[in-house]
């Protein structure tokens, strides 16, 4: 594999629990532990999990919006774990951005559209006003809306719409890293596909490079090149598509696709499915050894005492569990 | 099939409208909706967001919000028609007739009461139950409802619990007086996927030993093909298509429904770039003329602006609202008649 553009190695970020007149820290949030991967330029790696599996965290620890607690972020040859401003704005803010679930709370309702799309000029100090104008309205137009309303107000628009002026915004400093979080989860299916169109349409005419994150495991499957699934904070699985989805080997992975509903196994209706029992423990409190081991129907002593490395099982394909699903 | 109402019916909705006035504007939330659904069954209803599927349950439950109103049509609960009861006939109705899931149980659990509270109230109220049989009604429920330990499930509160408990609870309230019919509104879109499938399990085996009807109100039709017996997709607020799950799956009619199903990403299969259906739905207060599909429709023809199709049946139990399927010129005052190719 040539240099990836991103190189994440050992992250993990906690959050303190802070409570009381004073603050005092009274535990701790394990949001994402230990993860690692490569992504190469022009890729999408999917990360799909639970709420609570820690994938919008590692998200924002990649752009930046938090400062990880271990471990580092390389982007494109350089460690920007711990950049600080100005330098975190001039080298990251603006080479990497980032496009979230809802539309409608990310976007200002008092601003136009085509000064929303024209904000990160501004503060990036790019371009005269008639060029900026200009240039808005070219991206406007790449996202599949109408120029003319330029001088509408997001609540002017629909939910896709909405998403598509977020994604415009994303485009203008040609950014070559997007995380995008949710990016199709609040949208309705025939809207939805029509985004996520767009984002390869735009993938391949910007040369962009993808965070894809969503729990929705159909949607990531379209999206993504690799797919790394992930469960209370930690990496479980992480694989190229095709061999995460026909061969995966995780038992959650395994759980996870067998609660998907699909449509398309008509001849498997009502078919058994391996439905986990309980729920998600608690990040504050994750279980000791491998973190899924309260919910596996495979767990055995050693699963309770001892963390599964992430390891690799087979070319471009890495697990976390002592014992894979053969 | 206004007259007689088939025995096996529990409920049969006839032409409702829901419309709500807002200045010199009519918001045709339902605007002429048939639906009937039989003892022991499921049936899905489908749409995308302002389609009129919520409303559909708020009009049955008697909730429909203020400015709003039943402005024509039936509901008839086992025959019994409930547009036309009293706000106190209703209150009697509600909940032990009828009852109503929530896609959040948060907003719809009163926080400041025990769940053990507000299970045992619906017991007292509808069924007169003592303090003493409620508690046990409750620990019941609870434990049917998949609960290991009931008794100290009782006395928390609905902030300690995670969400897909949350929803077990509404499902042990809904269920508590055996009701003639459960109207779940998207029960699990708000919860995670491995959640979403033990509270989908558990919907059906307890309505089978219940004997209630579900009327299933969601935007997911991958949901729909696993647990509903039988599917109504609504757009615009109407009807567009009724069919038995596998019949709509395997056959899909309308342009809409096979719309919606070409753009869901597959699974399993080859990844291919996803069909989508051109625009979005258009607003209840600016309604298209004619099919109110038409202006998103890939094989709409010189017909479909002109009225509103009515429901075909191409199959038995499975009709579809599109003039592609309408031989017969001239229905419900189209004036140009042209065939369908």
């Amino acid at each position: 594999m040539s240099k990836p553009l991103l190189s994440v190695r050992g992250l993990s970020m906690t959050f303190p629990i802070r409570a009381g007149v004073f603050q005092r820290t009274r535990g701790h949030v394990y949001a994402v532990s230990d993860v690692s991967f490569d992504l190469r330029r022009g890729g999408t790696l999917g990360i799909v999990g639970e709420s609570g599996s820690g994938k919008s965290t590692l998200g924002k620890c990649v752009i930046r919006l938090v400062e990880p607690t271990a471990g580092t972020v390389v982007f494109d040859g350089r460690d920007v774990t711990h950049l600080r401003e100005p330098e975190l704005r001039r080298s990251i803010r603006s080479r990497i951005q980032m496009v979230f679930q809802d539309p409608f709370s990310s976007l200002n309702p008092r601003q136009s559209l085509q000064s929303i799309v024209e904000e990160p000029l501004h503060v990036h100090h790019r371009l005269e006003r008639t060029e900026r104008a200009a240039y808005a309205a070219d991206l406007i137009e790449r996202v599949g809306l109408d120029p003319a309303r330029r001088d509408r107000k997001p609540h002017e628009f629909s939910g896709g719409q909405r998403q598509r002026i977020a994604i415009a915004r994303a485009l203008a400093l040609r950014p070559e890293l997007i995380i995008a979080d949710e990016p199709v989860s609040a949208l309705d299916v025939s809207v939805q596909a029509q985004i996520m169109n767009l984002l390869d349409d735009l993938q391949r005419e910007f040369g962009l490079t993808y965070v894809f994150i969503s729990h929705d495991l159909s949607v990531v499957r379209h999206a993504s090149e690799d797919v790394a699934v992930m469960y209370l904070g930690r990496l479980m699985e992480l694989a190229s598509r095709d061999s995460l989805f026909a061969d995966y080997r995780h038992p959650y992975t395994q759980a996870l696709m067998s609660a998907v509903p699909s449509v398309r196994r008509v001849g498997a209706r009502r078919r058994s499915r391996v439905v986990l029992s309980g729920e998600m423990p608690d990040s504050s409190d994750p279980p000791g050894g491998c973190v899924f081991h309260t919910r596996c129907p495979y767990a055995r002593d050693r699963c309770r005492t001892e963390v599964p490395a992430v390891h690799d099982i087979a070319e471009n394909h890495r697990i976390a569990c002592h014992f894979p699903i053969e | 099939m206004s007259d007689a109402v088939p025995s096996d019916a529990a409920l049969v909705v006839e032409d409702l409208r829901t419309w709500f006035l807002r200045g010199d504007a009519t918001v045709k939330a339902i605007d002429g909706l048939d639906l009937r659904i039989d003892r022991n069954e499921t049936v899905a209803l489908v749409g995308e967001s302002g389609c009129g599927k919520s409303m559909t349950g708020l009009s049955i439950m008697g909730l429909v919000p203020s400015g709003g109103q039943i402005v024509s049509g039936r509901i008839l609960l086992d025959g019994r028609d409930l547009t036309r009861l009293t706000d106190r006939e209703m209150e009697r109705v509600r909940g032990r007739d009828v009852s109503m899931v929530f896609q959040e149980p948060m907003t719809s659990l009163n926080p400041l009461m025990t769940i053990g509270e507000q299970i045992m109230e619906v017991l007292r109220y509808h069924l007169g139950h003592t303090s003493d049989q409620a508690k046990r009604g409750a620990e019941q429920l609870l434990s049917l409802v998949g609960f290991a330990r009931p008794r100290r499930l009782i006395g928390e509160y609905p902030h300690r619990l995670s969400g897909g408990m949350r929803q077990r609870v509404m499902i042990a309230i809904a269920l508590a007086c055996e009701p003639r019919l459960v109207i779940a509104d998207e029960p699990t879109t708000a919860l995670d996927v491995t959640i979403q499938a033990q509270i989908l399990e558990l919907l059906q085996e307890l309505s089978q030993r219940v004997r209630s009807a579900i009327l299933l109100i969601t935007h997911d039709l991958a949901v729909v093909s696993e647990v509903a017996d039988r599917v109504v997709v609504m757009y615009a607020g109407q009807a567009v298509e009724s069919a038995p799950t596998d019949r709509l799956f395997d056959n899909p009619c309308h342009p809409y429904t096979r719309g919606l199903l070409d753009c869901i990403p597959a699974i399993e299969g080859p990844v291919t770039r996803l069909r989508s259906i051109a625009g979005s739905v258009p607003r209840p207060d600016a309604l298209p003329p004619g099919c109110r599909f038409a202006p998103r429709c890939p094989v709409a023809f010189d017909r479909c602006p002109l009225a509103v199709p009515r429901m075909i049946e191409v199959e038995p139990e499975h009709q579809v609202r599109c003039y592609l399927f309408d031989g017969e010129p001239g229905s419900e005052g189209s004036p140009s008649g042209d065939p369908p190719a």
